[in-house]
């Protein structure tokens, strides 16, 4: 027993020390707690819900019923989630997390002349309608992430932000919200999960007090990380930030105020929370929330994000509100078990009511329990018990100090079997009663009455029906696009000028103020299913003056960052200029006409392997491309406006891509460090994208998980430079999961298929006599036939887990070209590997490229040998290989003199150029003798290349060749190209094969 | 030194790609210098040049040059040795014709060589024309390929023998 008291003791919390006295009094047996209304207790100021991110895109397509049901079950009193509090994104033109949200006023012009439609962009202000229309009393809350980027003058994104241009965005949003909607704001924040600028806070409360807004409280400054709660020591030293802040809130804080934070006399509040999850874990950690963070740390106010799920699981965070309502195409909706864990305390308090601290207490045995009492004459009491961490049942004795009199005790109970039950009654005996509490449950306890599981039919869920058209006509002018969901600028429905009914238009033509978690990518919408395999999306697309349309398709992802969607895109440019691209990847480019000013016809076709893109029906590119099997479809443009119209996407008929398989799944992994048993390496290859792997708290650098595929000989080790996403655990390094995918059409393991497909490579297209060339596949030492080194590990080990892609090209007149390329996520460095074969010729020749991609400079890339092979097939006798070498041409006699080295066991033969004229040494061509044929290699590089011959066991050679020094970085944008690489080859000893005619 | 250097090129490189200047006018050194490319380094205006003999020489790179393109095959192996001879031959399968270069060097003892052709059809004849002496000789493609000795009297000597595939 002393062992559960000794760890009840959390010495920075009263309610831990009430824990101890109660587990002292219950001796082992009963937890004696005592309901006395005349302890102190902080006023509850409710339980609320975050629509930001873009995370309610889709609410709003629902078709009713349905639509007024899920607004049921989130805002009904007594109903379902029954939040109290509503808090919302002033939209800013700018992605927040899964989209863009749209602002008011998007340029200044808007701002100074508004119009009525402009307050009726997106879906806020009709949620915030749609929420009090159910529960009048809901409190009201706005908060920005990012902002237009007229607002403000100035060179950074700050200067901009902290201006009163801003200031006065927000009182035009407030006031607006009032005048078209009827909906008063009660709470304005500052700038999400941003450094705040003290002066500018001030700024703000005067500009609200001057606007007769007096009444809108200041909630500072919602951040998160290390120190979330700075702003209470700046209060405590600036008289005039502390009257201009009404509540402190912060985000992601783990139960926790600080002292500094409570002493400023302030509301604190955790005003953005949550598991990111509505299953039953998700529901564990929100019940841990709501009572912990007052037991713990007497914030008065948890709000959650996201208020629901209604957003496409291709983009960031899926899945992360208590319900879902992700199919306004079928009106199918799920009400998860995090909402009734919510109703838990929702439906039982309201804000106003007050903690009872002598039974605000952590249970010893695991657990917590909050008592609350409404200010009402009838004095109302409800208790809400959580037991998540406990492993034991216990009992509860609640001690009621004769204020209830005689009326029942109602019990309601949730566990992961089943959810908000209603119990039978406690019988009161003697003005106690008792509980006995199961282990990971949620209790409520009540004297009030009137709460309710609501239920409602939602109808069966169904894929996104294909074909799907959609000329626009009836959307309604200035609003959304039906399904349309927008990941960079905003698409808005508008009437066509030439008078042809209605088309959409990208509206936003430049960079806004980004929220800086989330840079916000050149314009592109989504729409669809992720299952989405064979199909052709075609739109028409019409550019004003200058610009980019695109049309993209199989997008499986949209990343939380400035890259544009994991997927293919066809984009073309009133320059001419076209690109076929999958990801960052150019599959294909070249010049087409494209006017500006007139309608075009864009299509991308997608059948298995094989990627068409067509303009004005004439096509511009086919290329086999396996990097993504399904996904959504999309419109883009460039930071231009434009006008799309007539969009389509029909089913086709095509190979089936078999399903990938995540080879790092059931894996082994270590990792250098992790945060918690909850954050361990085995979270990054449980192939729940869910979960994930944090290094421990102020590890920040060099961390790395290792993952040991059953497949592979070799480890891969993941080291992880991006740090993302916004709670305290995502400061330091975290991977979600490690994914390495089976080759797509290949029917064999990637690793398998990416030797398979070299050796095809080498083969292709015209001769199978390079399949006589004297490789081992798979080589001994190395996948690919050339290697590098980045960041200080070997590409053997990277290019495995990097997405790649490949495609083929004939050239015709016996030509044909053959490309893979590969991408670091975390970096953006893309490496490709373009060859080069001729119709009835062994050869092979290749270049490799280096491009950084990303906004970053790369780390080192080094040692680059854009040829390294392992060969073994060893001659017989006395050397294994004989390496016939020329001389270089120093001008004497000895010009270009062969010689026939023998190559022994552990010896290296180096050849090289002579200061840096690429045959004064040495002659950048030479001959490899082996067991089964001869190999030809040519170095085709006017400069200092080396190459190098080992036989590390006499059975085996290996073969490099390249530039002879590399070790640099690439800014973003920089790119670089090794030499080309010729290997030609026969099965036919050396001297017997000639030349060939030209 | 040309013959080597040429030798050494062939190896990895066209005839087209590879030339060396003929500076004289005697056949040794034409036929050390017969890439794709001829580069006449001759001063043509110098007392006492022998135009009739560089004329004769063009003449004979136009009427072989293009065998030059052909596939190259090295008969003997390379060699800077005074005491050695060095052996190619050029062939143009599509055309059934061909050529051989042959060179004893300054000092060596040796009259004759043996060497094997590479690239003929074993079942055709060929006809083997010598320039030096103008003969022509008619032999099987496998026994040119088996072994074919050659002789050269002086030395420095040279020689440059077609090959021409013939009907039966």
């Amino acid at each position: 027993m002393a062992t559960w008291i000794h760890e009840a003791v959390r010495p920075r919390t009263l309610s831990s020390i009430a824990a101890l006295l109660l587990a002292l009094q219950a001796g082992g047996a009963e937890i004696q707690i005592t309901l006395d209304p005349a302890s102190p207790g902080r006023e509850f100021e409710g339980i609320g819900a975050l629509s930001a991110g873009a995370s309610s895109r889709l609410l709003m397509e629902y078709p009713e019923p349905q639509r007024s049901q899920v607004l049921d079950f989130l805002f009904k009193p007594k109903f379902g989630a029954a939040f109290h509090h509503l808090k919302v994104e002033i939209g800013g033109d700018v992605n927040s997390t899964d989209g863009t949200e749209p602002s008011h006023a998007r340029t200044r012009a808007e701002f100074e002349h508004p119009r009525p439609e402009h307050f009726d962009r997106g879906y806020e202000w009709w949620l915030l309608r749609e929420a009090r229309q159910r529960n009048p009393a809901i409190l009201t809350d706005i908060l920005q992430w990012g902002a237009p980027g007229w607002i403000g003058q100035g060179q950074s994104d700050a200067e901009k932000f902290f201006s009163q241009d801003n200031a006065d965005f927000i009182v035009s949003f407030i006031r607006g919200a009032r005048q078209y909607h009827g909906v008063e704001i009660n709470y304005c924040g500052i700038w999400n999960e941003t450094p705040h600028n003290v002066p500018w806070i001030k700024l703000l409360r005067r500009t609200l007090d001057r606007s007769n807004l007096s009444r809108v409280q200041i909630v500072a400054s919602d951040q998160t990380g290390n120190d979330p709660w700075r702003i209470a020591r700046e209060m405590a030293a600036d008289p005039q930030l502390l009257n201009a802040v009404q509540v402190l809130g912060a985000h992601y804080v783990g139960f926790h105020s600080t002292p500094e934070a409570l002493a400023t006399g302030k509301r604190v509040w955790s005003s953005e929370d949550g598991p990111w999850r509505g299953d039953w874990q998700g529901a564990r950690q929100l019940a841990r929330a709501f009572n912990r963070n007052y037991v713990l740390g007497h914030m008065t106010k948890t709000v959650i994000w996201s208020l629901v799920t209604a957003y496409y699981d291709t983009l960031p965070l899926p899945n992360s509100g208590p319900m879902m309502a992700k199919e306004p195409w079928s009106g199918h909706y799920e009400v998860q078990p995090a909402t009734w864990v919510i109703a838990h305390t929702t439906q039982f308090a309201q804000p106003g009511w007050k903690y009872v601290d002598s039974a605000c207490v952590s249970l010893p045995g695991g657990g917590s329990c909050v008592a609350l009492r409404s200010p009402s004459a009838a004095e109302d009491y409800s208790i809400i018990v959580e037991t998540m961490d406990a492993k034991e049942p216990q009992t509860l004795v609640f001690r009621a100090a004769g204020r209830l009199g005689k009326r029942p005790v109602h019990v309601w109970r949730s566990n992961e079997g089943s959810q908000f039950d209603r119990m039978d009654d406690l019988p009161l005996n003697s003005d106690s009663f008792t509980l006995r509490v199961e282990p990971e449950s949620v209790y409520s306890l009540t004297t009030t009455t009137g709460q309710q599981k609501g239920h409602s039919e939602s109808p069966p869920s169904v894929e996104f029906p294909l074909p799907y058209a959609d000329d626009f006509e009836s959307s309604t002018a200035g609003k959304y696009a039906r399904y349309f969901s927008d990941q960079g600028g905003v698409f808005e429905v508008c009437r066509r000028s030439d008078g042809l009914g209605q088309a959409l238009r990208q509206t936003v033509a430049g960079r806004n103020i980004d929220w800086p978690f989330h840079p916000t990518p050149e314009p592109y919408s989504l729409i669809g299913s992720r299952n989405w395999r064979n199909y052709a999306v075609s739109c028409d697309a019409r550019v004003e003056t200058g610009g980019r349309v695109s049309v993209w398709g199989r997008v499986v992802l949209s990343p939380q960052s400035a890259d544009p969607a994991k997927g293919y895109c066809l984009s073309i440019g009133t320059d001419g200029h076209w690109a076929l691209k999958a990801f960052t990847r150019t599959l294909a480019e070249g010049q087409t006409e494209f006017r500006p000013g007139i309608w075009h016809k864009l299509e991308l076709r997608f059948a298995g392997g094989r990627i068409t893109g067509l303009a004005d029906h004439v096509e511009l590119a086919s290329v086999d491309d396996w990097t993504y099997s399904r996904g959504q479809a999309g419109l883009g443009t460039g930071w231009n406006q434009a006008l799309f119209d007539n969009f389509l996407v029909q089913p086709l008929t095509g190979p089936e891509l078999p399903e990938p398989i995540n080879l790092a799944k059931g894996a082994q992994a270590t990792a250098s460090s992790q945060w918690d048993d909850q954050f361990s390496a085995r979270f990054a290859i449980d192939g729940d994208p869910q979960t994930r792997w944090n290094s421990a708290p102020g590890k920040l650098t060099n961390e790395w998980v290792d993952a040991f595929p059953p497949v592979q000989s070799s480890r891969m080790r993941i080291v992880v430079l991006e740090v993302n996403g916004n709670d305290a655990r995502n400061s330091t390094p975290s991977l979600y999961e490690i994914e390495v995918y089976e080759a797509q059409g290949e029917g064999q393991r990637r690793i398998g298929a990416e030797a398979e497909w070299f050796r095809r490579l080498l083969a292709f297209p015209y001769t199978n006599r390079l399949d006589e060339l004297p490789l081992a596949p798979p080589y001994a030492r190395a996948r690919y036939p050339f290697s590098f080194t980045y960041n200080g590990r070997p590409s053997d080990t990277l290019l495995p887990v990097w997405p790649t892609a490949s495609g083929t090209n004939d050239l015709g007149d016996g030509v044909a070209t053959s490309w893979r390329a590969w991408t670091d996520p975390a970096t953006g460095l893309r490496v490709r590997f373009e060859s080069r074969c001729h119709q009835g010729f062994p050869d092979c020749d290749w270049v490799l490229d280096f491009e950084n991609t990303g906004s970053r400079d790369t780390p080192v890339i080094e040692s680059i040998q854009a040829l390294d092979l392992m060969v073994a097939t060893p001659l017989e006798g006395e050397a294994p290989y004989r390496l016939h070498r020329t001389e270089g041409a120093p001008a004497d006699p000895t010009d270009f003199e062969p010689a026939i080295v023998p190559l022994k066991a552990r010896q290296t033969e180096r050849l090289s150029a002579g200061g840096g004229r690429s045959s004064n040494r040495d002659f950048p061509f030479f001959k490899v003798e082996t067991g089964e044929g001869s190999l030809i290699v040519a170095v085709g590089w006017s400069g200092q290349w080396a190459a190098a011959l080992n036989s590390p066991d006499g059975h085996h050679l290996r073969v490099t060749a390249g530039q002879e020094q590399t070790h640099f970085i690439l800014h973003p944008g920089e790119r670089v190209r090794s030499p080309r690489m010729l290997l030609f080859g026969s099965g036919q000893s050396l001297e017997s094969e000639p030349v060939p005619a030209q | 030194l040309d013959q080597a250097s040429l030798w050494s090129l062939s190896q990895y490189l066209p005839n087209n790609l590879v030339t060396v200047p003929l500076t004289r006018l005697d056949d040794y050194s034409f036929r050390s210098t017969l890439a794709a490319s001829l580069i006449p380094a001759w001063i043509a205006d110098a007392p006492g040049f022998h135009l009739e003999r560089a004329r004769k020489l063009l003449d004979r790179y136009r009427a072989v040059r293009h065998l030059l393109v052909g596939a190259w095959y090295p008969l003997l192996p390379y060699s800077r040795s005074p005491r050695d001879w060095m052996a190619v031959q050029f062939h143009r399968p599509d055309l059934g014709e061909g050529m051989i270069l042959l060179f004893r060097h300054a000092e060596s003892p040796y009259r004759t060589v043996e060497v094997a052709l590479r690239g003929l059809k074993a079942e055709r004849n060929y006809a083997l024309t010598f320039d030096n002496s103008g003969e022509t000789q008619r032999v099987r493609g496998a026994d040119l390929m088996n072994h074919l000795l050659l002789s050269l009297d002086t030395r420095p000597g040279s020689e440059l023998i077609t090959c021409r595939e013939i009907a039966e």
